[in-house]
């Protein structure tokens, strides 16, 4: 049997304040998060059309034209191997956008129903796990994910899996606050007087208004994941060579900083603006939820 | 007040003991003998072995945690593979050069970003807002290897105005020593600075709605006044918070930073330990920098008490 949502008017409320048409409409006119999503649409096109727009293979090598500086036949140049940094690039999106949202999507699929559960029972349960997230979050994230990715050896997914572990926390703690704000509201009284399961309560009342701030978290997470795996990679835990890695790349070339800074500069500011394309979406989106 | 920090004390216990617990296990992550990790895949057995004993891997795994905590307890966090130099004594060692950094990127990141914030809190959704918000996105979202990579070449490579590494300590030559940790200490401040910008907008906006706020207006106090001395004393306790709370993200900017700019600090300790797959270091040096993410977020909750009397009372 079906549990009937009670249908509340709140006075001075726009019912369809958060609807969906609505909520599309403010962020379209909010300038920064229509530029971010934007710059994460162009990187998305670029992960799915990699072979077909990156103008030579991304391991190919031709050490006659190692260190080329960008002209009209490298647009971004060569590095030291003489592969092409612009095919690397593009080639390399896709480990870092999969990368980045891979980690995000462990840390939800984790975090958020333990959240759930910690902030809907409360007393012992919450107790216990907020001290696990208290001491998860005691840890400086990189380092922690530095020294369990370097246990388990250089590779993308355990780069992936290191900084997720650090993710989860995080998410089950926003989680845990929406719960506590939202599990006194009226609605979830209504539900629970009408005799619905606590499970039922949890994911079809609380979650649903809980969703819209970890989706806003979600997407600012993305950015920092990528940075996150661009870091380890820097420091020699990421994807080992020869696979196109933004973070790989920018430690390889900063090796040639002198004479072909070309190298490291372009996999940074992809990096930077891979981030800056999460960040700005994430903040719009925010500011449609939250206009305060 | 003393209740509080009774209260907050107690609850940090458990918190230390599963940091204690995490640290522990990160031996036994590894996929089958943690030696093998450690010496490599081609090491011997008897040299396993005997990185096993050495180690106390042979012992039962619960008599290997008493142990590690009762070792903990007396600040004992193991000895090197390399050389056999005490963890703690290498930590030591290293933590003035990272504390040295962390305090004045703190200070710089402050500098940039109080007077951002009230600026952009002042005059609300104006092109000083609007710039104040592209520069912090521009500061949180810019890779702190990339930001080093870029500032070396432009200010090391390209001007020669600033050394590109290296580290001259303060009792050697307090101009050497600045000099040298000037580009290391921009590339940890800003992001630093992104964050604390906006959210001191944020709470200065906020705060500025405020009655108290009416009534000083309503005295005939100018603008300026009224935000520096009413709106801002009010709007810098959650900055506090912030600041503390980034403890973690900026010794995780310090293991970076310091490999970037050779500087012989924790950091760099972290990252050579991995790479001499010497995992005591690693392992303690991790330990350390929890217990000391703990300790800030400790005296953060204390000044935040401190600073807002109603925090102690709920």
């Amino acid at each position: 049997m079906g549990v009937v949502q009670p249908q509340v008017e709140v006075p001075g409320i726009e019912q369809d304040a958060y609807s969906p048409r609505r909520a599309l409409r403010r962020f379209w006119r909010n300038k920064l998060g229509v530029v971010g999503l934007g710059i994460v649409a162009g990187f998305v096109l670029m992960a799915l059309l990699a072979p077909a727009i990156a103008p030579y293979p991304p391991l190919a090598t031709h050490f006659s034209h190692a260190f080329q500086a960008p002209s009209s036949r490298h647009w971004l140049g060569t590095d030291e191997l003489g592969r092409d940094v612009l095919s690397r690039i593009i080639y390399g999106a896709r480990s870092s956008l999969a990368s980045g949202v891979l980690i995000v999507a462990i840390g939800v699929a984790i975090g958020v129903p333990v959240g759930l559960v910690s902030g809907y029972y409360g007393g012992v349960v919450d107790d216990v796990v907020m001290r696990l997230v208290d001491a998860a979050l005691a840890f400086p994230a990189l380092v922690l994910a530095l020294a369990i990715a370097w246990i388990l050896g250089p590779s993308l997914m355990h780069a992936v899996f290191a900084i997720a572990a650090v993710t989860v926390p995080q998410f089950a703690r926003i989680t845990r606050g929406q719960v506590l704000s939202a599990r006194s509201r009226e609605y979830v009284e209504a539900a629970r007087c009408m005799g619905a399961s606590p499970w039922r309560i949890m994911l079809q009342h609380v979650l649903l208004n809980a969703a819209t701030p970890i989706i806003v978290v979600a997407t600012l997470n993305i950015g920092g994941a990528i940075l996150a795996v661009a870091s380890l990679s820097f420091l020699g835990l990421g994807p080992p060579p020869p696979s196109p890695n933004w973070g790989s790349m920018l430690q390889d070339g900063s090796q040639y900083l002198n004479m072909a800074p070309w190298i490291s500069l372009f996999p940074g500011l992809a990096i930077f603006l891979a981030v800056l394309g999460f960040s700005t979406m994430g903040d719009g989106l925010r500011d449609v939820f939250d206009p305060k | 007040m003393l209740t509080f920090i009774v209260r907050r004390i107690l609850t940090l216990i458990p918190v230390a003991f599963i940091v204690l617990v995490v640290t522990f296990s990160l031996i036994h992550l590894t996929p089958g003998n943690p030696a093998y990790t450690i010496l490599g895949e081609q090491a011997s057995p008897q040299a396993v072995h005997l990185l096993d004993v050495k180690m106390g891997l042979t012992q039962p795994v619960a008599g290997q945690f008493i142990h590690y905590v009762g070792q903990v307890a007396q600040g004992r966090l193991g000895v090197s593979l390399l050389d056999g130099q005490s963890v703690m004594s290498l930590i030591l060692t290293r933590l003035p050069v990272t504390l040295e950094l962390a305090v004045l990127a703190v200070l710089l990141s402050l500098a940039i970003a109080l007077p951002a914030g009230i600026l952009a809190a002042y005059r609300p959704n104006t092109w000083v807002d609007s710039l104040s918000r592209v520069l912090a996105l521009i500061g949180a979202a810019v890779p702190n290897f990339w930001l080093a990579l870029l500032l070396v070449y432009v200010f090391a490579v390209g001007l020669h105005w600033l050394p590109s590494l290296g580290w001259i300590p303060l009792s050697q030559s307090v101009p050497g020593n600045l000099v040298h940790l000037v580009l290391p200490v921009i590339v940890l401040a800003l992001p630093l600075a992104a964050v604390t910008s906006r959210v001191l907008r944020g709470e200065l906006i906020e705060v500025m709605h405020l009655l108290y706020i009416q009534v000083a207006r309503a005295k005939g106090i100018s603008e300026w006044t009224v935000v520096m001395r009413h709106g801002l004393r009010n709007a810098l306790v959650p900055v506090v918070t912030v600041v503390g709370l980034q403890i973690g993200a900026l010794l995780g900017g310090v293991v970076i930073t310091e490999t970037i700019f050779s500087l012989p600090g924790m950091g760099q300790l972290v990252v050579n330990a991995i790479f001499d797959r010497d995992y005591p270091v690693l392992d303690g040096s991790v330990l350390f920098m929890a217990f000391v993410v703990l300790l800030a977020n400790l005296c953060v909750d204390l000044a935040y008490a401190w600073l807002d009397p109603r925090i102690r009372y709920s």
